[in-house]
């Protein structure tokens, strides 16, 4: 390939100056959800390992998640399982060749976060109110 | 019969090289997961602030027990599958994909196996 054509080749969006629209930031939340629900998952196995280690280490778990970084990585945790599930039902959807037009498109985007952060609003605030 | 092994086979197949099997598989695990993130939700705050012995007489009932089972076997079926799609999008060069691909089937099959044997010997050993 000789410079000129490789200087006419069309670049691909430089994600810094790109303009955020809901469906690639719904998209990139997804996969980011994803990730991090490695962490509640592990906690979730390791708070089941305390139940046959004894009450000590269950309590200490306990105590971990009474903390302030413990309550928070919690909220945040049940937003992500929210989310990822929404989001992940509406991937399935359009699995299923449905809803691609983009009208349904922003309208179940924002379907989605309001409803998963007013859903884990509402949760939060249950557990806080027990 | 052949159907039934085409799904199983897309679900436990490790081969990333195929594809079509490896997306079907993360479609049946999704879709298996929904019913369990639901119950989840509604026993999570059911038992929010629940003692140590509260919590281990939950898990003592044989039908909660098997249901945490399955779910914790989906959680890490699933987390292995999405992760190998994010390793495969991020990473090119090929022994480091590899590496990545191993170490994430290993993590992620012995965080299932630890939380299944817990599980389990709170049930029959406790």
């Amino acid at each position: 390939m000789n410079k000129q054509e490789a200087d006419t080749r069309p670049l691909s969006p430089h994600l810094t100056i790109y303009r955020p629209q809901n469906t690639s930031i719904l998209s990139i939340l997804h996969r980011l959800t994803g990730i991090g629900l490695m962490v509640p998952s592990m906690a979730m196995v390791a708070w089941v390992l305390t139940i046959p280690m004894g009450p000590k280490y269950f309590e200490l778990m306990v105590y971990f998640f009474s903390t302030n970084f413990g309550k928070f990585l919690l909220a945040l945790s049940l937003w992500g399982i929210i989310y990822h599930t929404l989001t992940g039902i509406r991937h399935l959807v359009w699995d299923l060749g449905r809803g691609i037009d983009l009208k349904w498109v922003n309208l179940s985007s924002w379907f989605i976060i309001i409803v998963s952060i007013l859903l884990s609003s509402l949760i939060i605030f249950f557990l806080e109110s027990l | 019969m052949k159907k039934l092994s085409f799904f199983i086979n897309a679900l436990f197949n490790g081969d990333h090289q195929k594809g079509t099997d490896h997306w079907l598989g993360q479609r049946i695990t999704s879709v298996a997961m929904l019913p369990f993130v639901a119950l989840f939700f509604i026993f999570f705050l059911m038992n929010y602030g629940s003692g140590y012995e509260e919590v281990k007489n939950y898990f003592l009932n044989p039908i909660i027990n098997s249901l945490t089972i399955l779910f914790f076997i989906l959680i890490f079926l699933h987390l292995k599958q999405g992760l190998e799609v994010v390793i495969e999008d991020y990473i090119s060069e090929k022994l480091t994909r590899e590496i990545f691909l191993k170490a994430n089937t290993v993590l992620c099959s012995c965080m299932g196996l630890l939380g299944v044997l817990a599980l389990l010997s709170i049930y029959f050993i406790s």
